[in-house]
């Protein structure tokens, strides 16, 4: 559907009456181009700033926790939890998209406590043990994850899930970008506070200690905090591949590793990039696109263009 | 340490213990560290010099009964406590994101920021301060990770000295560090002592930049303490020869391995035969026909049952004490039980310190399990390292090869025992005189 102009500029215009129209849930008044902007435009573009956002920026802290640039948000399980659950919701009977999305965050938070309670038992603070219990858990809920897909119906329910699996923003109301919210918001303060302290993180555990960090509570809060991010993220919107391992590396690229500006400036691009991927996946194609396609296919370029271009920093 | 009065103590500890995986790693320590001190832990590797500066800064769980850093337990108190009483420069920091030198500098002034807080213009302030002091501030805009090895080492001591002067940890400072650049972070460190009556513990590599530059030196072998008090007087030429097994002597203030002496070679005669071949009775023999020449060391007279040494005596050549030091516990192969008597009958014969005048020192003998750091194994280097004494050592043939590349021996004189001329050779080896003596 086209929206002209002089409907987006009556719409702003508008803007103070409808969004009282909007609160009362008074949605007869609304013109059909005000209903599309208001009601499915604008939750789509905020929730893609609010995933890009999210997903990137933990990825960035992620990547300063573990001491490791390939780290990826998902490395403790968090993304295979989240499929699972949301498919285990998609082939529930009578299950509507807010279950599924419930399902899919409790198990990405359980994949987690699964990893974290496991590297508390083999008592050992190191980085390198928690990425292993992470690969354990991730790769047991993904085994559950493939159980549930040899079970579907393989022309209704199956489709489904493979499509979910790659990731779309479409569907987007107004109610789970609030949602999402206050749980990016927060989590992002957070980041905000300590990212200083990340710089500190980054240089392992012996090192933290003799700068004068205890490394152990603070590193389990913020892989909580990146945890749950990611997680929302995840249940609302799917698996969005190569933002949250991929962003931070081009930041990182481009301004270098301080966390003072690694953490916002992911969390700008991050946000930039999967609103522009979104507008791509809704627009290229008269059938919308995948998200999780649009991400790699023009992430993908750019960052080997970025890594060509300051061969002498960053990395390499 | 006289003149230092209570107050002046940085670190103190008793009894401290840490197993590492069920094996005890280092045994009872106990010391204390005064401020003004360049202190200097010597040791061989694995000897447990770095695994003590973790656990006294507490960064390994210890067992004490009593730790205490300028009146902190590193285990209880928070370590932003802690880190403004030590700072610590690690070995090697590689793996690190590619920081600018300033950044990583910075880090140093965490202890002073709140949880949330990022460095203020204070803290640029001082951190520009002390790459001054160093004469690295051109070095401020590059990325740590591109520096040289030397660069780096800089870079972190000027991050531990924007941390806190009151006491520095270093471990094995000049590793990969180059000739002149080892003294200068040496020189640059005495200076904080002198200064700013910093408290500085270097774990060390080179007896002689311990020897140059710190005030006090602590001796280590296999998680303990063997020696700790001033440089001149713990730096013997046989104490540290017994510490790396190698034969050193101290001249003036340096310390310099005796194989490239010319005083050293020549000065070892291996007496070379197969087991029942007779060395020991040549030995003897040789005892008996020099009565004016000054002996000392150890033989060892064996029974025989079935062409096989059944059971083996020690003998201390100077004072004629002796003990049974091995047995086989039966006729047949099985093998000998070396008996904690005889090694300390040996070890008295052995002893490198009261030995100086001595004109010969005999070893029966010198065998596989010295090969192994055993037997007399510890004795040998600091024997080695006496200027007078010439050494005739029992070895069998097999292992010549070995003995000499182990002692870094320098052109032995090998004579075989079954040789007719034997007896005259060695003592044609007795009267001759030493080169360069």
């Amino acid at each position: 559907m086209d929206v002209s102009p002089q409907v987006i500029a009556t719409t702003l215009i508008n803007l103070p009456t409808t969004a009282a129209d909007l609160v009362a849930g008074n949605y007869e008044n609304l013109s059909e181009s005000e209903r599309v902007l208001l009601l499915i435009r604008f939750p789509r573009i905020l929730l893609a700033l609010l995933v890009g956002c999210g997903l990137s920026v933990s990825g960035a802290v992620y990547q300063g926790l573990f001491r490791n640039p390939l780290v990826s948000p998902d490395i403790l399980g968090v993304a295979a939890g989240c499929t699972f659950g949301a498919t285990l919701g998609l082939l529930l009977p009578g299950s509507d998209f807010t279950l599924v999305r419930i399902c899919s965050f409790i198990a990405g938070l359980a994949a987690v406590s699964l990893a974290l309670t496991m590297a508390k038992v083999v008592h050992s603070s190191q980085t390198v043990v928690l990425v292993l219990t992470g690969i354990i858990s991730g790769s047991l809920f993904h085994a559950f994850f493939m159980i549930l897909k040899t079970v579907a119906d393989p022309y209704n329910q199956l489709p489904a899930i493979v499509f979910w699996v790659m990731g779309s923003l479409s569907g987007t109301s107004w109610v789970d970008t609030l949602q999402l919210l206050p749980i990016i918001l927060g989590g992002y303060a957070c980041f905000h506070l300590f990212r200083f302290r990340l710089n500190i993180l980054s240089l392992g555990d012996s090192q933290a200690k003799t700068l004068g960090v205890n490394p152990k509570g603070l590193r389990l809060f913020l892989i909580s905090v990146s945890s749950l991010m990611i997680a929302v993220c995840v249940a609302s919107c799917g698996q969005v591949s190569w933002v949250g391992l991929v962003i931070p590396h081009i930041v990182r690229t481009i301004i270098g590793p301080d966390h003072r500006m690694l953490v916002p400036c992911s969390a700008l691009l991050g946000a930039t990039f999967l609103l522009l991927a979104d507008d791509i996946a809704r627009s290229a194609f008269s059938s919308e696109l995948p998200l999780g396609v649009i991400t790699s296919l023009v992430g993908a370029p750019i960052f080997a263009w970025l890594l060509y271009h300051n061969k002498n920093r960053g990395w390499t | 340490m006289s003149n230092l009065c209570k107050n002046d103590i940085a670190l103190s500890c008793k009894d401290l213990s840490f197993s590492y995986q069920q094996t005890k790693v280092l045994h009872n320590i106990s010391l204390q560290f005064h401020k003004g001190e360049f202190i200097a832990l010597l040791g061989k590797n694995g000897a447990g010099k770095s695994t003590l500066l973790s656990c006294l800064i507490g960064l390994l769980p210890s067992d004490f009964s009593h730790l205490e850093i300028t009146g902190l337990n590193p285990l209880s108190a928070s370590r932003t406590a802690i880190a403004r009483q030590v700072s610590f420069v690690p070995q090697e920091h590689d793996d690190m994101f590619p920081f600018s030198v300033v950044d990583v500098v910075v880090m140093g002034r965490t202890v002073y920021l709140g949880p949330f807080g990022a460095p203020r213009d204070i803290d640029y302030t001082s951190v520009h301060e002390i790459l001054e002091e160093l004469y690295i501030s051109h070095l401020k805009q590059r990325i740590y990770n591109t520096l040289s090895g030397g660069e780096k080492q800089l870079v972190l001591l000027a991050r531990a000295l924007v941390q806190t002067r009151t006491m520095v940890f270093l471990d094995e400072p000049t590793n990969h560090l180059d000739y002149k650049n080892r003294f200068q972070i040496l020189a640059n460190l005495k200076k904080q002592c002198v200064e700013n009556n910093s408290c500085v513990v270097a774990c060390l590599h080179d007896p002689n930049y311990a020897n140059i530059f710190a005030d006090r030196v602590i001796l280590i072998n296999e998680g303990r303490i063997v020696a700790d008090g001033k440089t001149d007087e713990i730096m013997t030429g046989e104490a540290i020869s017994r510490l790396y097994g190698l034969a050193v002597n101290r001249s003036n203030r340096t310390v310099e391995p005796c194989f490239c002496q010319p005083a050293y070679a020549g000065k070892v005669l291996l007496l070379v035969g197969a087991s029942g071949s007779g060395k020991t009775t040549t030995l003897q023999k040789i005892l008996s026909n020099n009565k004016q020449l000054n002996f000392a060391g150890i033989i060892c007279p064996g029974t025989w049952k079935n062409d096989k040494r059944h059971s083996s005596t020690v003998i201390n050549i100077s004072t004629g004490e002796s003990t049974l030091f091995a047995k086989r516990s039966d006729e047949y192969d099985s093998p000998f039980t070396f008996f904690k008597n005889g090694q300390k009958v040996a070890d008295r014969a052995l002893v490198a310190e009261e030995l100086h005048g001595t004109d010969c020192i005999i070893v029966d003998e010198v065998g596989p399990l010295e090969l192994r750091d055993g037997g007399h194994a510890p004795q040998l280097p600091p024997l080695l390292s006496l200027e007078k004494p010439k050494h005739i050592w029992a070895i069998r043939p097999s292992i010549v090869a070995h003995v000499c590349s182990k002692w870094m021996l320098v052109d032995p004189v090998i004579i075989d025992v079954n040789d007719a001329n034997a007896t005259s050779q060695i003592q044609h080896f007795l009267k001759s005189k030493q080169e360069g003596l």
